[in-house]
């Protein structure tokens, strides 16, 4: 009973701060919302097990990437004239029904046809020992090249923000 | 019951509204950064299915995939406002409507 209670606020939260992320006109309101929505979905990881995941979460979402779009958008000093609101009420409307014509009504009348989930109760799943077992001694090829990758994306931002491009 | 009880029907559900609103963010606004947090609430709501169906299944490879893509946003998010502030200099705006180099 405390679990569905949990999950419904949670659930209430996360479509609320996601709506704020979408309708504001000041971007520096949708990066706070965005900031609870991590959090909140940090909350939900931890509800399925995943403490090390939710751990994660807060750390690079919530800790680092918020704080370096807040910090951009405070660089910037965005003019009045681009804080108008940028969209129309029509536009919104109709990326409404395109999403949940086109997404939402396939995908969810999929998931209730699809009845037959296995159930797992293994109490030490999904912890930072599981996890490292399986990350250094199944999946280092691809750990590795993720820090390829994450070199390449530090370059790349450099090179982007030379003074001459 | 729909409401009696919380399986990985519900959660997928909540992962499938998180990534409506994202493409609704995605297709209707026109500043930057509410694009870029639109993407990464996206991202958010795959990483929530995923360690729904890593739970579910009971394979700890879901949650290995979460962090790749954790690892992949974040290098996104650094790429991106890196771009933002190479076309900012240009056109002195966060509008993305404004940018049309390529298009012609």
């Amino acid at each position: 009973m405390l679990q569905i209670i949990v999950f419904y606020s949670l659930a209430f939260v996360a479509v609320l701060m996601s709506g704020i992320v979408i309708t504001r006109k000041n971007p520096i309101a949708g990066a706070l919302a965005m900031v609870i929505l991590f959090a909140d979905l940090a909350a939900l990881y931890g509800l399925l097990d995943a403490p090390a995941i939710a751990t994660f979460q807060l750390l690079v979402y919530a800790g680092g990437i918020m704080v370096l779009v807040i910090m951009s958008i405070m660089l910037f000093n965005l003019k009045e004239s681009e804080l108008q609101l940028d969209f129309q009420i029509k536009d919104m409307v109709m990326g409404l029904a395109v999403v949940v014509l086109g997404l939402v009504c396939p995908i969810g009348v999929a998931l209730f046809a699809f009845s037959s989930w296995p159930q797992v109760s293994d109490t030490t799943f999904g912890g930072l020992h599981e996890i490292g077992n399986v990350l250094v001694r199944g999946k280092w090829f691809p750990f590795e090249i993720l820090s390829f990758v994450l070199i390449v994306a530090t370059i790349g931002a450099i090179i982007f923000s030379k003074r001459k491009l | 019951m729909i409401w009696g009880s919380v399986g990985p029907v519900q959660y997928l559900d909540l992962a499938l509204i998180l990534f409506g609103i994202g493409t609704i963010g995605v297709l209707t606004r026109k500043n930057f950064f509410i694009l870029l947090m639109s993407l990464e609430l996206m991202l958010n709501s795959v990483n929530l299915s995923l360690i729904v169906f890593s739970k579910f299944y009971g394979n700890t490879d879901g949650n290995i995939l979460v962090l790749f893509v954790i690892a992949i946003s974040a290098s996104e998010v650094c790429v991106g406002l890196a771009i933002l502030i190479a076309m900012v200099r240009i056109r002195n705006s966060v509008d993305v409507d404004l940018w049309r180099e390529l298009k012609h």
